[in-house]
């Protein structure tokens, strides 16, 4: 799930078609080009329809009564009026029955989505700031023993893979110095303030996974867009103004680079809602990671196709965030 | 040739080079540098010890012979999948390049669908369908990972079909072809080679994750796989530290190797000095 | 009294990885106050280098040697705090560039202000009505009425503005600063024919009032804003004088070659007047052109020509002049 983004990041919104009614259009487009392929994978694959479909629980559960099940799921009705079928039941919410958690696959998910987000929402943040501080510092010092220092320790970190790095991390602080909890999201049994110190408690280390491994891509975004910048003439106008070094960097460099971040911030989140995933199977952690993990195990497809579906959708919505966002902060593109 | 001249001045790449090369030639000669064969069984749970190095699994197999062995499924699996998203990239973005009008649009249409759709996801729910098998994942990652590399090719052969002095050829009846092989290819092949070896990198990773969720081949145990075993087969949980930390830090070594090359290819040059000059 | 700005002996070098660069190679001028003077020359020839080794700001070039005077007090080994304090109070630079030098992120108004609180020393915050005149009456030193606009510029971003727009607000944001000396870069080049008037027209309007260092290639340009030119060739002056002098009866035979290249070529980028670009990384030894120079004689090649003053208060670096020269 390493994203192959190079280290120079791609430039959106240099497509001339690039219009909101263009783009509004690419993401319906994704949008219907993913739900179609969840409605034609189970139909497609290998194995019997029914049985990917239903899962491989369901299947077995079902018993002698697989035709009543299969007519009842319209499977031997044509494509196209099955794809109705589909379409209504994703929108009324009914997407189907998991049998690895028993209850309706919607609740399952709603129940693990929030865990995930909990974790990533302010990882996300976090890299952020970290990457634009320690990425620009770099790039500012372009070349020097603290440039050099910073990225090949980015990189290490880089290269590690992040739900290894998350085993490590686990193995160091909770098995073997006991400072964190062994996994899941909380020990159980509190409420309210001490809840949510205890959630916090178990948190972290999973969080720093996560920020460690999104710090690491925003750092060469912003190292390189810096860099870029630094060569620019209303930098070397700023500081012919007699602007010090600080205002320099905060009011114009790395003003300038916020676009691009944000904008890398959005399209990546996919790819650190991915690697969420793991690292929530290493900690036990109670998100859309071991949904997923148990689901595979179970061969819960209709658990797959749901986290498969909501990830994409989730991913989409960010893209289509930093769609609006970045024209508000970058004025050129008004 | 200009592209190893670039390598070969940067001693970072080449760094990078070397020890990837490494990884490569432990894997090519793994039947002779493993210890024992990876599939005999001996006793499970083994600590490490002068003959087993890196002690034996949950079912008595030799980690150590297993690590080297793996080196042969991750890299194929990664060089393999690198090679088809690269190649097929080539293809779109050549096409989209020339032909450009509608079928450019609907290239990059699709291109940036691709591009939207969470690959591990993706990946995940295709996998789990079509069951495990090396080939089913070299070919579902190779689907996954060829826009960035059609978007770059693409770029390029607008460049340099914009450029005034391939427009006068073209006035005075220079077709495509010649215009791919004279300016195109050399211009691009750094950048695919670039592009190559990134995607190898994430090619590797995104098997690794695979393989960890328990969707990996048992019959090709990768890196990823052992990492799985280790994990579901009570290896962390029992701070058998030798099981599950070499595969990582094998693939993460990897990965460093691949990043390291893709830095050197990629071209720098310090804006400020190049302007302070050009006056 | 003491001239605002005197350069004597500056060497400026770049590490390059072909080898050392020397930009800048031994160069000497003086400034007096309320004067214009013109650095005229081609690209490559280390003008830039030169205003920006004012400024502190060569980097990744470093001073070798030689010394900056800024009315009488030593700025070349200033370090870099007091160096801040230098730049735009002190020293303004107009850029070259109007497309790229103004930050595309902030309005007109907070460019301006920033420029302004640099006057200020930090207070003011440039959003006050009292600012608004402030702004308009330095574009009216330009010869430019902005009141009828102000609103619309001040809250325009600078791509929505013409270059010639650009440029007056570059040529106003230095003028907020109430520079000592203000630094013009090719204040000509980067716009179009037509706007090229309305930016010499407001150089002119500034001449007099202002102490400027105008760096150009444009005669036009040295002529309309420059009371004494000095032309400048492989990091060194090779002759300097006031404008009159030196452009309509040019003394060194560089000066001579590029009047009458840019004669033909009015208005144009100049292409390089030398027949091979000169290699600022190996020097040819003794007059840096000798190698191009149609009246070269033997000792060009071997000894660095010397200052001869001739009269009319032009100076020439050139063997030809050494009898001539009192």
């Amino acid at each position: 799930m390493a994203a192959e983004t190079s280290a120079v990041p791609a430039q959106r919104h240099e497509h001339p078609s690039a219009t909101l009614a263009s783009r509004a259009a690419r993401y319906l487009a994704a949008l219907f080009i993913i739900v179609s392929l969840n409605f034609l994978l189970p139909r497609l694959m290998p194995g019997d329809p029914l049985m990917n479909l239903v899962g491989e629980e369901g299947y077995y559960a079902a018993g002698g009564a697989l035709d009543e099940l299969r007519s009842e799921l319209g499977l031997d009705e044509p494509l196209p009026v099955q794809y109705g079928r589909y379409l209504r039941g994703l929108l009324s919410g009914d997407w189907g029955y998991s049998y690895l958690y028993l209850r309706p696959v919607r609740d399952a998910i709603a129940l693990h989505l929030r865990w995930t987000l909990a974790l990533v929402l302010p990882s996300i943040i976090i890299a952020a700031l970290l990457a634009a501080v320690l990425g620009g510092l770099a790039a500012w010092r372009r070349g020097s023993r603290t440039d050099i220092g910073l990225s090949a320790g980015n990189l290490l970190v880089y290269a590690m893979p992040h739900y290894w790095l998350a085993m490590l991390l686990l193995f160091v602080f909770s098995f073997r110095l006991g400072w964190f909890p062994l996994g899941r999201a909380t020990s159980g049994g509190a409420t309210d303030l001490p809840y949510l110190l205890d959630v916090g408690w178990h948190m972290l280390l999973p969080l720093v996974v996560i920020t460690a491994f999104k710090a690491t891509y925003d750092f060469l975004i912003v190292r390189n867009s810096v860099v870029s910048i630094l060569g620019e003439d209303y930098v070397l106008m700023a500081q012919a103004k007699g602007l010090s070094a600080a205002s320099v960097l905060f009011r114009h460099v790395l003003r300038n680079a916020l676009a691009p971040l944000v904008t890398v911030t959005a399209i990546q989140f996919g790819m650190v809602l991915s690697g969420a995933l793991l690292v929530e199977v290493v900690f036990s952690w109670p998100g859309m990671g071991t949904l997923i993990y148990d689901a595979i195990g179970a061969r819960d497809y209709p658990l797959l196709q749901a986290a498969f579906l909501i990830i994409a959708v989730c991913v989409l919505l960010a893209n289509f965030i930093a769609d609006v966002l970045y024209p508000l902060l970058d004025p050129r593109t008004r | 040739m200009q592209l190893t001249e670039h390598v070969r001045h940067n001693h970072v790449a080449l760094a990078g080079a070397v020890l990837f090369a490494a990884f490569v030639l432990a894997a090519a000669l793994a039947p002779l540098l493993a210890p024992h064969d990876p599939w005999a069984h001996f006793k499970p749970f083994l600590l490490p010890s002068t003959m087993h190095l890196l002690g034996t699994d949950d079912v008595g197999r030799d980690i150590l012979s297993e690590l080297v062995t793996g080196a042969r499924v991750s890299l194929s699996v990664g060089l393999f999948s690198g090679a088809l998203a690269v190649s097929f990239g080539v293809l779109v973005g050549l096409l989209a390049g020339f032909r450009r009008g509608r079928l450019d649009e609907l290239l990059m249409g699709l291109t940036d669908v691709v591009l939207v759709i969470p690959a591990l996801p993706l990946v995940i729910l295709v996998s789990v369908y079509l069951g495990p098998g090396l080939w089913h994942t070299v070919l579902i990652l190779g689907l996954v990972f060829w826009p960035s590399t059609a978007r770059v090719v693409r770029s390029q052969v607008l460049s340099v079909r914009q450029s005034g002095y391939v427009e006068a050829a073209r006035a005075l009846g220079a077709g495509d072809g010649w215009l791919m092989r004279r300016h195109v290819l050399p211009n691009v092949l750094p950048l695919v080679l670039a592009k190559f070896v990134l995607t190898v990198a994430a090619a590797m990773l995104m098997e690794a994750s695979l393989s960890f969720l328990g969707l990996g081949d048992p019959l090709a145990k990768s890196w990823g796989m052992m990492l799985h075993y280790a994990f579901a087969r009570g290896g962390f949980i029992n701070e058998l530290w030798w099981w599950y930390l070499p595969p990582g830090l094998c693939i993460g070594l990897c990965i460093f190797a691949l990043t390291l090359v893709s830095f050197g290819i990629e071209e720098r040059s310090d804006p400020r000095l190049r302007r302070a000059l050009d006056r | 009294m003491t001239p605002l700005l005197t350069v004597s002996g500056l060497h400026v070098h770049f590490e390059t990885p072909a080898g050392t660069v020397r930009a800048n190679n031994g160069v000497s001028l003086e400034v007096s106050r309320g004067e214009s003077l013109g650095i005229m020359g081609e690209s490559g020839c280390g003008k830039t280098v030169l205003f920006l080794s004012l400024l502190h700001l060569q980097q990744p070039g470093r001073i070798v040697s030689g010394q900056v005077l800024l009315d009488g007090r030593d700025i070349t080994h200033l370090d870099e705090r007091d160096m801040q304090r230098i730049r735009g109070r002190q020293i303004a630079l107009v850029p070259q560039n109007q497309a790229t030098a103004l930050n595309p992120a902030y309005t007109v108004r907070q460019q301006l202000a920033e420029a302004l609180r640099v006057r200020c020393a930090g207070s003011g915050s440039g959003s006050g009505p009292q600012d608004e005149d402030e702004f308009a009456r330095v574009f009216g030193t330009l010869g430019f009425e902005a009141r009828p606009v102000l609103d619309r510029l001040l809250h325009s971003y600078p791509h929505q503005l013409s270059g010639g727009m650009r440029q007056r607000v570059l040529i106003a944001m230095a003028l907020l600063m109430q520079p000592r000396l203000l630094i013009a870069d090719e204040p000509t080049t980067a716009l179009d024919r037509a706007v090229r008037g309305q930016a010499l027209a407001a150089l002119q309007q500034l001449r007099g009032s202002l102490t400027m260092l105008v760096v150009s290639h444009d005669v036009d340009a040295i002529a309309a804003a420059c009371d004494r030119v000095a032309v400048m060739y492989g990091g060194r002056i090779v002759e300097t004088g006031p404008c009159a002098a030196v452009l309509n009866r040019p003394h060194h035979p560089y000066s001579r070659l590029l009047l009458a290249a840019q004669r033909r070529a009015r208005g144009e980028r100049l292409p390089a007047v030398s027949p091979e670009a000169l290699d600022l990384i190996s020097f040819p030894s003794g007059c840096p052109f000798h190698p191009a120079c149609s009246e070269a004689m033997t000792v060009c090649s071997v000894q660095a020509p010397p200052e001869c003053e001739l009269r009319g208060g032009v100076t020439v670096a050139c063997h030809l002049y050494r009898e001539t020269s009192r």
